[in-house]
């Protein structure tokens, strides 16, 4: 979920935490590839010197050749390394292995110092990060530096069963299947009890919800209900200048969902309603479902140059002075109108219910 | 002590000898193998920050007062389960570092999963005997989306109030069953009562418990029919190359793991997401703009926006527009996933023997071109998932963008086809060539490396004169 347009600067942080993480772990990884160069060349050098002690040191690699039991390296591919060679990668290996155990546990320290002195969220992450990256690294590293075996060679059994044991199998399951097949009765009774659990279960769907005849089609609007605002104040004929709008709702549902209403006060010769709702916008005051009929978003911006309502989620625009019809994006219908008149207190009513349900299509719309 | 406790269970299951040949399972090195791993330690990591999570969430819509350290929402009337929300975030010691790890997990679990598909897709890898285990491993992204959605939409923020109501738009528009459909699963309306009681269930208990038993089973699978191998010297249908299980790669996929583990606490303590206190309560009158889902439901978001608005009836009944796009084209979609392989095999490659050598994507012009093809007709969708954003970046009308991002829809796919096919083909005659004339130079090559697909190009070279 990303909306953070009200903290731009939020974003360009996210941006540069991002780099942080991912330059950290290049320049680890060009850091390591330094590293490994030089220290293989240092540790091949000291190799090189006649009575080096390495032989007495305790990096004995695994018994490389050394026949075991089970034929375990008959099929086995060992890189062709010599002995002395990868005593040298050993050492190598062993730097950095032990350097990657010592950071994971140094920032694990670390994570619980923060932790109990309760630091913040940033030092908790970036320590416990280097605690399990250094644990990976190390692990990996141990496998890459310290391991003999290089690649192996496994054979692949057929996947398909032989003739004999498929034509075994389907002896011994067609032996059965006769039983069972020859009581016609019972074989039939069982697909009953199936039959009546798969419509338990389909039944119990029930169980989850209202029929849908009971939500989709409610009374949002009655005929001689004031328009209030969302902070319960009445809409009289001097609320709105011509090109302003507001969010109105039932008198006595404020904040209802399906009866939420754009009222928008425009100049009243400019409206090209249809003939049947004439009178449905008296001085201009025009009211509309503020539900997108898409995708049941809150159709909330005004646009006061090009008299358009814009819902914000996808983008669909809906012209106030056509009855409210879709002239772009992807809803297909136009919003619900409801029809206003004035009271004799001069408040602005609901001439009745919204000319359609509000909210997004269906199939059984009318 | 191990091998006291080695005897203990030998003595009780008889083990000696599938520990024996587990050591010596071969597992592949190739660094487009990590992503379905890199999928698997995610997951695992979901479920341990899940659980730290579950202890404190509040899975009730009901509005209560919030009171909370986050100051500027003291007293305002918020969803429970957002407060709980704020409570882990602000008042458990870890718990924002635990809830931020948790989010980046799953974008990163499902990212890894479509990478993973991706790398499957163009190598051939779903070719017999894998078909069984590419099915699964749909149904394992479908799944992941699922939960990725119902985690998102539960914590009772604004953002995810505004995606509930879309979700309940699609349902709804389902021709004849919509409605009854939408009840079943809302309860009515969304928000009521259920909503977020019902999502959470789903979301903890029912989509996990199936993803750890496809997983299993996906493994399982793995297991029995191991892995494929890149093509290369020594590489047959017959062998697999690689490492053994003990103890190369079970040192090197347990690195992986907490390498993993590593990136994700980075991004959980160093990144923000899902900021749910910036977002605000849930509130239906109320909206965000520029709002945009998380990055796997940018493509079906893209969707919604381009696809325009008509209205049509079949027999008396809606068929709202926003079915097309939200209910049709996913199914589509996946449908095509689930059918590749067998489409493949009957009209695209014609072969239905069974593989172990990946076949690299210039060896199948078809499959790469139309591949790629369908990977930018997605991404056409996810940019127009932000197009109000992109225009807002540009200083265009979001009309325009829209008009020029619907002829995209059409016109980059087709040239994306058209020109991979053709670097495909060109690249395969050349490689093919190449191997020709290695084969004329040393006839003896061919039997020393023992390599089929150097045989197949060999004989399906014709020879000059």
């Amino acid at each position: 979920m990303r909306a953070d347009k009200d903290n731009p600067d939020k974003e360009g942080h996210h941006y540069a935490l991002w780099g942080l993480i991912v330059g950290g772990v290049a320049f680890s990884f060009a850091v390591y590839r330094a590293t490994s160069k030089a220290l293989s060349k240092v540790f091949s050098a000291i190799g090189k010197t006649p009575n080096s002690p390495s032989a007495d040191l305790a990096l004995t690699p695994a018994p490389a050749v050394a026949p075991e039991p089970h034929g375990r390296d008959a099929d086995r591919d060992i890189e062709p390394v010599s002995r002395s060679e990868f005593e040298d990668r050993q050492r190598v290996g062993l730097v950095f292995v032990v350097s990657a155990f010592s950071a994971a546990i140094a920032a694990g320290v670390g994570f619980l110092f923060v932790y109990w002195t309760g630091g913040s969220n940033m030092l908790l992450g970036g320590t416990l990060a280097l605690s399990f990256g250094g644990l990976g690294a190390a692990l990996v590293l141990w496998a890459h530096w310290l391991m003999r075996e290089r690649e192996a060679v496994e054979p692949r059994e057929p996947l398909p069963s032989s003739t004999h044991e498929r034509e075994d199998a389907s002896k011994e399951f067609f032996a059965g299947e006769r039983q069972i097949h020859r009581r016609k009765l019972l074989t039939g009774m069982t697909a009953a009890v199936l039959g009546t659990f798969a419509a338990i279960v389909i039944s119990l769907l029930r169980s989850f919800g209202p029929p849908p005849a009971s939500f989709m089609f409610p009374a949002v609007w009655k005929r001689g209900q004031r328009l209030v605002t969302g902070t319960g104040t009445r809409v009289s004929m001097d609320t709105l200048e011509v090109g302003s709008y507001v969010t109105v709702f039932p008198e006595n549902s404020i904040g209802s969902v399906n009866a939420q209403t754009m009222l928008i006060r425009v100049a009243e010769q400019a409206l090209r309603l249809p003939k049947e709702r004439a009178g449905w916008a008296p001085m201009g005051y025009v009211a509309y479902s503020r539900v997108c009929t898409h995708a049941g978003c809150p159709v909330g911006e005004y646009e006061t140059e090009t008299d358009l309502l814009l819902c914000p989620c996808h983008q669909s625009t809906f012209a106030v002075l056509d009855a409210a019809q879709p002239t772009s994006g992807p809803a297909a219908r136009a919003l619900p109108q409801l029809p206003l008149y004035v009271d004799q207190d001069g408040y602005l009513c609901a001439g009745g219910d919204f000319t359609e349900p509000p909210g997004p299509g269906f199939w059984g719309m009318p | 002590m191990i091998g006291f406790l080695a005897r203990w269970f030998d003595a009780r299951l008889h083990l000696a000898k599938t520990a024996r040949r587990a050591f010596d399972h071969v597992f592949p090195d190739h660094w487009s193998f990590m992503f379905g791993e890199i999928a698997l330690y995610s997951f695992v990591l979901l479920i341990i920050t899940g659980a730290f999570m579950a202890m404190f969430f509040d899975a009730t819509g009901a509005k209560v007062s919030y009171d909370g350290s986050f100051k500027e929402l003291v007293g305002i009337s918020v969803p429970a389960a957002y407060r709980s929300v704020l409570h882990l975030s602000f008042d458990v010691p870890a718990g924002l570092l635990v809830r931020q790890m948790h989010h980046w997990a799953a974008l990163i679990f499902i990212g890894a999963i479509v990478a993973h598909l991706a790398r499957l897709f163009f190598t051939a890898a779903y070719r017999r005997p894998r078909e069984i285990n590419w099915i699964i491993g749909v149904t394992l992204l479908i799944l992941a989306l699922f939960n990725g959605y119902f985690g998102y939409s539960l914590a009772g923020d604004l953002l995810s109030g505004s995606g509930l109501r879309i979700a309940y738009a699609i349902v709804l528009s389902i021709p004849l069953i919509g409605s009854w459909l939408a009840s079943i699963l809302f309860g009515g309306v969304v928000p009521t009562d259920v909503t977020i009681p019902r999502m959470y269930m789903a979301h903890i208990f029912v989509i996990p418990a199936m993803l750890a038993a496809l997983v299993a089973l996906h493994l399982g699978i793995i297991w029995r029919q191991k892995h494929t191998n890149y093509p290369g010297p020594g590489r047959t249908d017959e062998t697999i190359v690689g490492s053994r299980l003990w103890p190369t790669y079970t040192a090197k996929s347990l690195g992986l793991c907490f390498l993993v583990f590593g990136f994700i606490a980075a991004l959980g303590g160093l990144v923000q997401i899902n900021p749910v206190w910036i977002y605000g309560p849930d509130n239906p009158t109320a909206i965000l703009p520029g709002a945009q889902p998380d990055w796997y439901l940018g493509w079906i978001e893209g969707a919604l926006r381009l696809f325009p608005g008509v209205n049509l009836r079949i027999a008396g009944g809606l068929v709202p527009e926003i079915f097309f796009p939200g209910v049709l084209l996913p199914l589509f979609v996946f449908a095509l996933l689930y059918a590749y392989p067998f489409i493949e095999k009957a009209f695209i490659s014609v072969d239905d023997k069974p593989h172990n050598v990946l076949r690299l994507p210039y060896e199948q012009p078809f499959n790469t071109a139309f591949g790629c093809a369908a990977f930018i007709c997605l991404l056409v969708l996810f940019f127009a998932g932000s197009d109000d954003v992109i225009a807002v970046t540009l200083g265009a009308s979001v009309v325009t963008i829209r008009e020029i991002l619907r002829i995209l829809f059409f016109v980059a796919p087709a040239v994306t086809a058209v020109v991979v096919y053709a670097g495909c083909s060109m690249w395969q005659r050349r490689s093919e060539s190449h191997r020709h004339l290695r084969s004329l130079a040393r006839p003896e090559f061919l039997a020393v490396t023992g390599d089929p697909k150097m045989k197949d190009s060999a004989a399906r070279t014709t020879l000059p004169g």
